[in-house]
């Protein structure tokens, strides 16, 4: 008996997989097309994987001798962080900035919103879609990550807690960088805001490469510390989203009614066109009194 | 001196105190008693500080009906269709988009209507299906009936061949049918095209006036289009507003604006007829200007134009006379009076 697929069975799958992509946001399925054919995640993810891979044979031949009584793990895994935090803090926040902001060139916004999709549905299309894509990033590191466990000097906790706090801070440092594309409506805000949103990218992941490295991985954490932690970070991290939204949000919205709208307008402009009734632009020629009134049969006797 | 009686018939943009004001739809144009306007202004405003880009603006539009709005550059001509779109909210007035307000219900707008601005952007690493059902999915179709969607939209824009082709290596001309097709894709009732033929080269602008013409004519679409190609306008529709400087200076049918602007030159029958001769002068010029019904008349050297206020009866007679005084006529025509014709004496070029 064949267990082959068949092309009926192909097809069929194939359709569930169509169908199950009715359920996301249009937004997150026409991003992740475009993010999986553009050359700078190619490049990024590749040199994720292929950086994670030759690190890790070179180390593992390096330290060889060492690998069955010292702990490599916390090393191994600080490396593998590193290239984390490059991409989750830099290339995701970057490519949903570059996201949003490309919505307004050549008024490619004015066709979205002329669609069926709201605002905020915008917004959440390219947050999801940045989501998937720190999930594919993540992937791509997750069989090192198990590597660095299994050298041991690394618990299962501080592992989890690394990577939810970088899940988080690059999830917020997302939504300002959405913003800050939301906000990018001419070509200079877009330099500057870009300026802006690097910068807070650079603060952000320095500071959270040094609490995760220093707190978590060489001091480590005890369960009741990383929830009470990442808890503590989850509020200000939902307080940094919640104002990025909104700002997004409004700065999507195209129907807010001005102060003072008249639907049945009482007032009359004083501004009146002069050509409302057309005049005659070309001047006569001749007086009335200097031709005949009409053809006379004399004229026109062959 | 204005007189407002001349215009009448033609001219409907006077505000209205606490009501709508009327908008008038060409009497010549097919009976629309029985219908309800699909696209409807009402009184429209919008200000920006102390310019008044949409001033008192009415008109309705009709199914089947290709509207053209017309007018220079700075007109409000934009301003306006964006307000129709739901990009934008007005200062005073409102628009109805199958009897549903802009203002107020917005979504329920967006999918009864189709909008095609003059640029749009296109998003890179997508191909043309892969663009097409990213809109189809934004107005909520899902499964078979989103396949169904784009596939007719490929069919009825011949975008079939070109299906799996990266959007942003597409012609200027297959850029349009594209936008054109992703304005099709849910099927709205009102088309609102800005500018479509902007940047196409002939054989493009010819494929699109077609388009746009079985959309009215086959699918019953009502359509407003602005344009600066007034011949092409002149073919593709069968009314017109014409705005400048936020006002509309009139509207309805093509024939009534030719009708007005022969009006607006005092002549009621009227046709303007040219010549071409095998020599012309001063002489033909002094005997023109004596006969009846004749004037404007202007003699270069091997041709002549002039208007005629007379019947076809009296144009044969004036042929007959120009033969019989020696004057070697070998062309005598009347002039096709265009849009242009009607837009060149109605606008002023005004900008705000």
């Amino acid at each position: 008996m064949s267990y082959a697929p068949t092309a009926e069975s192909l097809g069929t799958f194939e359709n569930r997989i169509r169908g199950f992509s009715d359920r996301f946001n249009p937004l997150v399925v026409r991003e992740i097309r475009q993010i999986v054919k553009a050359k700078s995640f190619v490049t990024v993810f590749g040199l994720l994987l292929f950086g994670s891979w030759v690190f890790s044979v070179l180390a593992v031949v390096q330290q060889f001798e060492q690998m069955e009584y010292a702990e490599l793990g916390p090393m191994f895994f600080h490396v593998y962080l590193m290239a984390l935090i490059g991409c989750l803090m830099f290339a995701i926040p970057s490519n949903a900035f570059f996201s949003m902001a490309q919505e307004f060139h050549d008024r490619a916004f004015e066709m979205l919103a002329v669609t069926s999709l709201s605002p905020s549905k915008i917004v959440a299309g390219k947050i999801q879609g940045a989501i998937v894509m720190m999930i594919v990033y993540a992937s791509a590191v997750a069989p090192f990550i198990c590597l660095s466990y299994m050298l041991g000097g690394l618990g299962l906790i501080e592992i989890i807690t690394s990577l939810c706090g970088l899940f988080m801070v690059s999830i917020a440092l997302t939504m300002f960088a959405v913003m800050m594309g939301a906000l990018s409506q001419k070509p200079w805000l877009e330099v500057l805001n870009l300026i802006i949103m690097l910068i807070v990218a650079m603060v952000t992941a320095g500071v959270s490469y040094g609490i995760l490295t220093e707190v978590v991985i060489q001091g480590g954490v005890e369960l009741l510390g990383a929830i009470t932690g990442m808890g503590c970070f989850a509020v200000f991290m939902v307080f940094v989203a919640l104002i990025s939204l909104g700002v997004a949000q409004a700065q999507l919205t195209t129907t807010f009614l001005p102060i003072g709208y008249r639907r049945n307008p009482t007032f009359v402009s004083n501004f009146q066109h002069p050509n409302r009734v057309p005049t005659p632009s070309i001047k006569q020629q001749t007086n009335s009194s200097d031709r005949a009134e009409d053809f006379s049969e004399e004229d026109l006797d062959l | 001196m204005i007189d407002d009686s001349a215009v009448e018939p033609i001219f409907d943009d006077s505000p209205e105190e606490n009501g709508p004001s009327k908008s008038v739809v060409s009497p010549a144009a097919p009976d629309r008693s029985q219908q309800s306007p699909t696209l409807e202004v009402r009184n429209l405003h919008r200000f920006f500080g102390r310019l008044k880009a949409v001033n008192q603006v009415s008109f309705k539009a009709y199914p089947g009906q290709v509207m053209g709005f017309i007018g220079p550059n700075g007109a409000g001509k934009t301003t306006t269709m964006r307000i129709l779109s739901t990009l934008e909210s007005p200062t005073a007035g409102d628009a109805f988009i199958c009897g549903d307000s802009v203002v107020d219900y917005p979504d329920r707008v967006r999918k009864r209507l189709g909008f095609m601005p003059d640029a749009f952007g296109k998003y890179p690493n997508m191909n043309v299906v892969e663009y097409l059902d990213f809109f189809a999915r934004a107005y909520g179709f899902k499964g078979q009936r989103r396949k169904d969607a784009i596939e007719h939209v490929l069919v009825f824009t011949e975008l079939r061949k070109l299906a799996e082709k990266p959007i942003n290596t597409l012609s200027k001309g297959m850029s349009q049918r594209l936008g054109l097709g992703r304005t099709l894709i849910h099927d709205p009732e009102v088309l609102i095209l800005d500018e479509p033929a902007a940047g196409l080269d002939p054989r493009a602008r010819v494929e699109l006036r077609e388009l746009i013409h079985l959309l009215a004519s086959e699918l019953k679409k009502t359509v407003l289009i602005s344009s600066h190609i007034l011949t092409e306008l002149g073919e593709i529709c069968d009314s017109a507003v014409i705005i400048e400087a936020g006002e509309i200076l009139a509207s309805g049918s093509i024939k009534d604006l030719l009708t007005l602007r022969r009006q607006s030159h005092g002549r009621q029958s009227h046709a303007s007829i040219e010549m071409t001769l095998i020599q012309a002068g001063a002489e033909l010029e002094k005997w023109l200007v004596q006969q009846p019904f004749v004037s404007e008349v202007r003699v270069s050297q091997q041709a002549a134009s002039f208007e005629f206020e007379g019947t076809q009866d009296d144009q044969h007679k004036l042929l007959k006379l120009l033969v019989n005084e020696g004057f070697p006529v070998i062309e005598f025509r009347g002039k096709v009076e265009s849009l242009e014709d009607a837009f060149m004496d109605l606008t002023r070029g005004l900008t705000q």
